[in-house]
């Protein structure tokens, strides 16, 4: 059997290994070891698979997950999304779908401070839901639109994703932060769009809400103010070189934290509940990436990466069509076995290809974003539907239709980023240079 | 002896580089094994990974002595502690040239046989071009203005930054451009093949030629003992020359990126400061303690230290102008 | 059963105060690096002591985060058979998860060994790499007693915690 054939095994007894219910984490660790084994000898797999779990664990640039994800627990725990939605309804809520605009606008500046889409979706979901059910809105269109709201946590930055991108792939992460957000934004108006039209087609899904003068309008303000604050302080303190993107994260959970506290947001339950969540999500985080590393050695071994970049560089298309296919394989890789564990999974072995095809890494970071977030409002493996399930207990039926209207935007800010690819590039190479 | 060759097996080895494809010196290390492959008529079959995808940087000397790779180049100061005797290549002992390092560095091999490294079959040994003093904002013309600057090192430069009197800030390579361009540091311990290869010359503006305590990283080339004894005498013999050959041209090749990485700087508008000999001595002097430190960790494991700095100054004061 | 239950769930969650307290440390530190790097000092292998709690935190949440199955992983499958099909699955995946920790964990010991013979340490400030091999090998076999008590969950049908 030719190595590539070991590989491709490989790869087919991992998914039976994940299918029987083993641990993705897990089935990567066992069919790297056995594969590698196999190809090398056994002594070397044993060291391979001690090596690679100690360089993984025992290493800088992933002690970052952890306290990213911690930031954004924070955030979440704290009481900032309640603020930011008010804030938001005050201003627009008296217009047809206003409660729809407040909820996009709300995710979009909470997602500034928040790396994880389920986190954002999880807090809209109890915050602006009940108040938008409160108005008579259509619960289909106010479910779907939580759940593809939350993903834009992870194009506005910081975003673990990205940041996990960033690091198998050796990128820059102010560079990845800075690209996402033209397109964050962008996705943003397309659903402040979209809702408008709808509302206008048919205005019984999203009636009017209440009318708040000027003064409780800019009362409000004060609880925007300052997790605004923080994400011109962590952006600011990126480009004007107080630290480092890696630093950040640690940075950004500082003054989360300092602010909670002296505003008294968080209690010391929500604190330990903030510290257990990131470290169950870093633990998953770090487990896929140190069982990629060893099974990413075996395929290494087996050239099965160098065979599918020749392959995939050789295809007869169009090479935008050969980044549409390689979105779609990830799009179907993530939906049964998981979005960033498949990215995790995929992005070793298409990467050398997307390098040789001459596209830029960074804007290929924000279509593989992009492409997450649509990943994670699609069947059936929807981690922010079964997030708003979970909170507000609507059919999963009902919020996936809400949700599909709403992918238009993701679609249509793909189109735009193939036609126009400075969309995501513009503002990383005006900031940084080249 | 062609009727040996013909009953003998071809022998195929797998090539761990972390180098990435393109670079110069993967070229060269792929030359490497085809000249082999040419000179055993094809009895010797290399097969190099590059980019680390068969071991990464650290892992590649475990790589070879564990089986992972047959053959692997990498740096020795990625393992801190476990090849005490060598760690003098990594000190400022005034390395300008690479040429002079990778001669330097075999011949300390072949002299001091350090049992550190009795775990492989040694190829050959070179080193990275050398580390000096480039700067954003503010020129260094004298030891004097370089007190207090933030300057990104590499681990093992930290004690050589600080007994400058700079501020050492350690952090990753791919961090470093963005680092410089944000003034998150005012500059590095960084060698002019960075300027091109990691595209720094954009943001460096001021080098300052800090020869008299320029510092490299010696890097091996090794071969697992098991597979080197398997391979018949007669090929071994061909290997060792084709070795011997490749100590010149690598340190060549690294010189070349040196001097195209300082091109690439100036066309960039960067300007080059040199020290006069008199200042070179101050720097020299503040670097001493570095030195002793080095001999007295030597010392406290039975090592010869001592003889192996005195050898590696002489030398290079003979053999570089 | 139950008691065996309650000691691997305290050990673990005791576990996981340490990689929290841990994880606050590191963040504390980085902080006060860079806030000292303004001041024109930086802290001296911040590097080697950010990727050192890097290693507490996991290796110490690790039992917890297997506990609560964090990982992911599909039940789907699982969940279309039989309940005999449902326990050997059960079993079979649990066997493989025991297999697999005991494997790396007597690999880092392993490894652990060798960096005690070889001296070896971080770059910056030279902290012995051997305890932090072990610490990682023993957490690994804590969760080998994770893994091993969900075979017993198996039986008693429940996902209860
Ligand atoms: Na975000
Ligand atoms: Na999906």
């Amino acid at each position: 059997m030719s190595d590539v054939n070991i590989g491709l095994l490989g790869l087919a007894v991992l998914m039976i290994l994940f299918a029987m219910g083993l641990e993705l984490a897990l089935a990567m660790f066992v069919v790297g070891f056995v594969g590698f084994a196999y190809v090398v000898n056994l002594h070397a797999a044993c060291n391979l698979l001690a090596k690679d779990v100690f360089d993984s664990f025992e290493s800088y640039t992933l002690t970052v997950v952890p306290l990213f994800v911690l930031m954004g627990q924070l955030a979440y725990n704290a009481g900032i999304a309640k603020r930011l939605y008010d804030a938001a309804h005050r201003f627009v809520g008296h217009i047809s779908g206003g409660l729809g605009i407040a909820t996009v606008t709300g995710c979009a500046i909470f997602g500034a401070i928040c790396g994880s889409s389920a986190a954002t979706a999880a807090t809209f979901a109890s915050v602006s839901i009940p108040e938008m059910d409160r108005f008579g809105y259509n619960r289909k269109f106010s479910a779907g639109l939580v759940a593809i709201s939350g993903t834009l946590g992870i194009l506005i930055p910081p975003s673990v994703p990205m940041i996990i991108y960033g690091i198998i792939t050796q990128q820059s992460i102010g560079r990845l932060f800075m690209a996402g957000i033209m397109p964050g934004v962008i996705i943003a108006l397309l659903f402040i769009t979209l809702i408008v039209v709808r509302c206008k087609v048919n205005p019984a899904i999203a009636p009017r809400g209440k009318h708040f003068g000027w003064r409780e309008r800019l009362r409000s303000l004060w609880g925007v103010i300052w997790p605004l604050l923080i994400f011109v302080l962590l952006m600011g303190g990126l480009l004007e070189g107080f630290f480092t993107p890696t630093e950040a994260g640690s940075v950004g959970t500082f003054a989360i934290l300092l602010l909670s506290l002296a505003k008294k947001d968080l209690d010391k339950k929500a604190f330990i509940r903030s510290v257990a969540e990131s470290l169950l999500t870093a633990t998953m985080v770090l487990f896929l990436l140190a069982g990629s590393t060893v099974l990413g050695h075996f395929l290494a071994v087996t050239k099965i990466p160098m065979f599918v970049s020749e392959w995939v560089v050789n295809l007869p298309f169009q090479p935008w069509i050969i980044i549409a296919l390689i979105c779609l394989v990830y799009l179907l890789g993530g939906s049964f076995i998981d979005d960033l564990a498949f990215m995790v999974l995929a992005t070793p072995i298409f990467f050398p290809a997307i390098v040789k095809l001459g596209f830029d890494p960074i804007w290929f970071g924000i279509m593989i974003t992009i492409t997450v977030m649509v990943g994670i409002v699609l069947p059936p493996v929807a981690i922010n539907v079964f997030v708003v399930k979970n909170v507000t207990n609507t059919s999963f039926k009902d919020i996936y239709n809400g949700v599909y209207p709403f992918l238009i935007g993701l679609v249509g800010c793909t189109i735009l980023l193939f036609i126009v690819p400075q969309v995501a590039t513009f503002l990383p190479n005006l900031l940084y240079g080249k | 002896s062609t009727t040996v060759h013909a009953q003998q097996k071809t022998i195929t080895l797998n090539y761990s580089n972390f180098m990435p494809a393109t670079h110069k010196i993967s070229i060269l290390a792929e030359q490497w094994c085809k000249e082999i492959e040419k000179r055993t008529n094809g009895g010797v079959k290399i097969t190099i990974f590059h980019g680390g995808t068969l071991t990464p940087a650290t892992q590649a000397y475990d790589g070879v002595v564990n089986g992972l790779s047959d053959i692997a180049q990498s740096v020795f100061s990625y393992h801190r502690g476990r090849f005490p005797l060598t760690e003098f290549s990594d000190l400022p002992i005034g390395v300008k040239n690479c040429v002079a390092a990778a001669k330097l560095f075999n011949e300390y091999y072949a002299r001091f046989k350090p049992k550190e490294m009795d775990d492989v079959k040694v190829m050959y040994l070179h080193g990275n071009p050398p580390s000096i003093v480039q700067t954003v904002r503010k020129p260094v013309r004298t030891l004097d203005d370089l007190q207090g600057l933030k300057m990104r090192v590499t681990p093992l430069g930290t004690p050589i930054a600080k007994a400058l009197g700079a501020a050492p800030v350690a952090m990753p390579m791919g961090d470093a451009y963005d680092a410089l361009s944000k003034n998150v540091v005012d500059g590095g311990f960084l060698p002019y093949e960075a300027m091109e290869g990691w595209k720094l010359g954009e943001v460096i503006k001021y080098s300052t030629e800090t020869w008299p305590v320029g510092f490299t990283s010696a890097w091996y080339v090794i071969m697992s003992k098991t597979k080197w004894n398997s391979i018949p005498p007669e090929w071994q013999k061909v290997i060792e020359e084709v070795n011997k050959e490749w100590i010149e041209k690598t340190g060549k090749v690294w010189d070349e990126v040196d001097a195209s990485g300082k091109a690439f700087l100036i066309k960039q508008g960067g300007q080059v400061i040199t020290l006069s000999a008199k200042e070179g001595d101050r720097w020299r002097k503040a670097v001493k303690p570095v030195l002793d430190e080095y001999v007295k960790m030597t010392k406290s494991k039975g090592l010869p230290g001592d003889k192996v700095l005195k050898f590696a100054l002489d030398y290079l004061k003979q053999n570089q102008k | 059963m139950q008691k065996i239950g309650k000691l691997v769930s305290g050990l673990s969650s005791y576990m996981s105060v340490v990689a929290g307290t841990t994880l606050i440390f590191v963040m504390l530190f980085v902080v006060l690096d860079v806030t000292m790097r303004y001041f024109g000092h930086p802290i001296t292998g911040v590097y080697d002591i950010v990727a050192l709690g890097g290693a507490i935190v996991i290796g110490f949440s690790m039992p917890y985060a297997a506990f609560r199955r964090v990982h992911v992983f599909m039940e789907m499958f699982q969940q279309l058979q039989g309940r005999i099909v449902k326990q050997v699955l059960g079993v079979l995946t649990r066997l493989m998860a025991v297999g697999i920790s005991v494997l790396i964990g007597w690999n880092l010991i392993k490894l652990g060994i060798a960096f005690y013979l070889k001296g070896e340490a971080s770059l910056t400030i030279q902290i012995a790499y051997y305890p932090i091999a072990f610490g990682l090998g023993i957490c690994f076999f804590v969760q080998v007693l994770v893994f091993a008590f969900q075979i017993f969950q198996v039986f008693s049908g429940g996902d209860d915690e």
